[in-house]
């Protein structure tokens, strides 16, 4: 028995110290962890311009073009992110910094259910959580950051992985998968996005009221995507009311396929599905420096 | 409870602790405590159908009995055929009643005559098709002189409903299981160890492989004829790895458990797909029930030692009454009227026999180009024949196979990078470790504790890496 229990006992030991070296890896070698290493212990900063969304925005915004223009920017977008991930990014940032002058807010609303998912991103619940308990086998670390795993092999075998940045919180690769795609039969027909139908709504709610009571300007943008994600619908505004005051948000389409036409490259500007490489976050950014010079009170 | 939940992996350690360390290796306790177990085990499901599970086993129990008492042949015969027909009985109504009055109903259609007919509202008690078999083994085998009745009620009961082969096999004989209860069960390091090695590559092979594999397979099953062929041959691969992967997960994960508890189970797989033809085939996979239907049907209905013709019906009967077992679908059945067909060339010309050695390339690391050659084909074959075995009706495998012969466009499976890594990453896996498990087999590796303790924390590591945790049920448990 002794034999039998040596093994068990060091086979669990084993799994429980690959764990603890996973999560000790991860924040040294990650984009999403060391970035989110680095905002979370931002004190006293005094960034002009906040970017947030989910991957697309992580790749798609180049920020170091944006501090060029509008001021110092950093982008807080992260992988698989929430919008409640990232109302608890911004109110975390709004305790401990100075209060910026723009909030960008970035939906890929056509090809994900970025907006309807309510999780917190595992990693933002890491760092912003303070503690680290297990209390559900969900939370053992190779588990809870599990997608992490493959995405650090893709740097093992694509240089174009490895050779990639973090520039202002923007995750900058020059790798080019052409978009391939065809567009859906019914793209002159706008079916519209269901905000007020989304579980993440609320947070898309929340943080604009968040931004109005602090005096910043918020611009909200879709995402382009894909050829067969793209559609033909114009700028949307959305209303909210609260007690006896109604709210009015707009909502920039940069996903209709007359834009996508005009601003993107299918052959050159994409890294892979619907996420634009460094060249078409250049393009992405200075269409969006251009909208923000035209408005530069933006949305109070 | 399910294998693949976490009730199972708070369940297994409690029944480990108690049944080594508290029973104090007190045989009748042990039992006693299986049994409990086991009964949970069942009654965690569906506590309803823990009655009919008690009902077949006190059934068995007393026919078995009375069968041994008596010495009027005429009385023999009633008691037997009693539990065979009640056994079957019960089979039939939960699984086969439905199919039946359905297919009545729409044969008579078929002449302008229509019928509204009663079926049954009722979800298949899961593994009746597995402990109604252990039960028939043990009548049988009564009725034939072959083995004494059990007379310790809780002895035989564990026969029937342990918990590791309960629900999904392998499906025991009473010749070997029952001895095994009836003996004193000495822990051994060696034999648990492996038993621990043997669970979690029954769990990588369930929840990374045949769970991910699914993931494709019912994306395209839903809907073949929105698929071009080559990703329906993708699905029809991949669901070859699942229903091995999944099937041999579980008895895997049923042995091995078995093993850390002192108990040896019978062999279910023994690398089917490394088959040159399709009679080694079935001498490798689901071993347990082929060797049933050959031990209880084909031979006694002649088996090959009547004429060609009678030789021939008998191979079509246990191939179908196999398919048939599978499930009430006209598809199962042909599934296995299909592996009769592949299977009656190499029995005509008397080649069935050949391959019948344990492994397939021993004493070298790898088969021949002409084994490999005959590996692939037979593969193929099976490929083939699973697209009815997964169909939901016989005119969607239809629809499968049509879009894949005459290469029609449509539909690609879109895989992102990071699913193709993954893919890369299990599959170089399970081969690798598949290779060792065959080279262990076959004297070519000694399995020393560093190796065994390597192969399952990688394992490990991989399972919480890429499995699939949304509670999918085993695919046997349906039959």
């Amino acid at each position: 028995m002794t034999k039998f229990l040596n093994f068990f006992v060091l086979l669990l030991l084993a799994f429980i110290v690959a764990n603890f070296l996973y999560l000790f890896i991860l924040p040294r070698i990650d984009w999403d962890f060391s970035k989110t290493k680095e905002a979370h212990s931002f004190k006293n900063q005094k960034l002009k311009v906040l970017v947030f969304g989910n991957s697309t925005a992580m790749d798609g915004v180049n920020t170091e073009m944006l501090s060029d223009k509008l001021g110092p920017a950093y982008n807080f977008s992260l992988g698989g992110a929430s919008l409640k991930t990232n109302y608890i990014q911004l109110k975390n940032y709004l305790q401990q910094n100075e209060v910026p002058e723009k909030v960008l807010l970035f939906l890929s609303s056509a090809h994900t259910n970025y907006v309807s998912a309510n999780d917190v991103n595992p990693i933002v619940n890491y760092y912003y959580g303070n503690t680290f308990h297990i209390k559900k086998l969900d939370d053992i670390p190779l588990f809870k950051f599990r997608w992490l795993f493959v995405e650090n092999v893709k740097k093992l075998l694509s240089s174009k992985h490895r050779s990639a940045e973090v520039i202002k919180g923007q995750l900058n690769i020059k790798s080019i998968v052409p978009d391939q795609s065809f567009y859906k039969k019914n793209i002159d027909t706008c079916l519209g996005y269901n905000y007020s139908g989304s579980t993440g709504y609320e947070y898309l709610w929340k943080m604009a009221m968040l931004c109005k009571e602090k005096n910043i300007a918020v611009e909200i943008f879709e995402m382009p995507c894909w050829k067969e994600a793209q559609n033909n619908c114009a700028d949307t505004t959305i209303e909210n009311t609260v007690g006896n005051s109604t709210y009015h948000l707009l909502i920039r389409n940069f996903n209709n396929y007359r834009i996508c036409n005009t601003l993107l490259d299918p052959q050159r500007d994409w890294l892979s599905k619907n996420h634009l490489n460094h060249y078409g976050s250049i393009k992405l950014t200075a269409a969006l420096q251009q909208k923000l010079l035209n408005s530069p009170l933006g949305q109070k | 409870v399910l294998f693949n939940s976490t009730v199972f992996l708070i369940f297994f350690p409690i029944v480990f602790i108690l049944y080594w360390f508290v029973t104090n290796g007190n045989l009748k306790w042990q039992n006693i405590l299986l049994l409990v177990a086991s009964y949970f085990f069942y009654a965690f499901w569906d506590w309803r159908f823990l009655f009919l599970l008690i009902f077949s086993t006190l059934l068995d129990y007393f026919t078995g009995l009375k069968m041994e008492q008596c010495d009027d042949e005429k009385k023999r015969r009633f008691w037997f055929w009693l539990s065979v027909i009640i056994n079957l009985g019960f089979l039939g109504i939960f699984k086969y009643y439905n199919f039946f009055v359905g297919s009545f109903a729409e044969g008579l259609s078929q002449f302008g005559m229509n019928v509204n007919v009663w079926t049954l509202k009722v979800i298949l008690p899961v593994g009746i098709s597995f402990y109604t078999f252990h039960g028939l083994s043990y009548v049988i085998d009564i009725y034939k002189g072959r083995i004494k009745a059990e007379r310790n009620f809780v002895d035989y009961s564990l026969f029937v409903s342990y918990f590791p082969l309960l629900v999904a096999g392998p499906i025991e004989r009473a010749t070997h299981l029952l001895p095994q209860l009836k003996v004193q069960r000495k822990f051994e390091a060696e034999h648990a160890i492996k038993g621990v090695e043997l669970m979690i590559w029954g769990f990588f092979k369930k929840v990374v492989i045949a769970d991910s594999m699914s993931l494709i397979v019912n994306k395209v099953y839903e809907d073949p004829s929105a698929f071009g062929a080559g990703s329906l041959v993708i699905a029809a691969v991949a669901f070859s790895f699942q229903i091995y992967c999944d099937f041999s997960g579980y008895s895997d994960i049923a042995i091995g458990a078995s093993k850390i508890l002192g108990i040896d189970l019978l062999q279910n797989f023994n690398g089917p797909y490394l088959s040159r033809s399709i009679a080694e085939f079935w001498r490798r996979w689901h071993i347990s029930l082929s060797s049933w239907f050959r031990d209880y049907l084909y031979i006694p209905l002649g088996g090959s030692k009547v004429s060609l013709l009678l030789s021939i019906r008998n191979v079509f009967i246990i191939f179908l009454v196999s398919g048939f077992w599978h499930g009430a679908n006209w598809t199962f059945i042909i599934w296995g009227g299909i592996h009769a067909v592949l299977f009656i060339p190499s029995f005509i010309i008397g080649s069935n026999r050949k391959y019948k050695e344990d492994i397939v390339h021993r004493n070298k690391f790898f088969p021949s180009i002409i084994d490999l050659f005959q590996i692939a084909v037979t593969f193929s074959f099976v490929t083939l024949a699973w697209i009815f075995f997964r169909a939901e009706t016989v005119s969607q495998a239809g629809t499968f196979l049509w879009r894949i012969a005459t290469n029609m466009p449509g539909k690609k499976l879109g895989f992102e990078n990071a699913d193709i890594i993954g893919y890369i990453i299990v599959f170089v896996t399970f081969f690798a470790i598949s290779g060792y498990w065959l080279y262990r087999k076959n004297h070519l590796l000694q399995p020393t504790r560093t190796k065994q303790f390597a192969v399952s924390f990688f394992l490990l590591i991989l399972i919480t890496l890429f499995g699939q945790f949304s509670k999918q049920s085993f695919i046997y448990f349906q039959f």
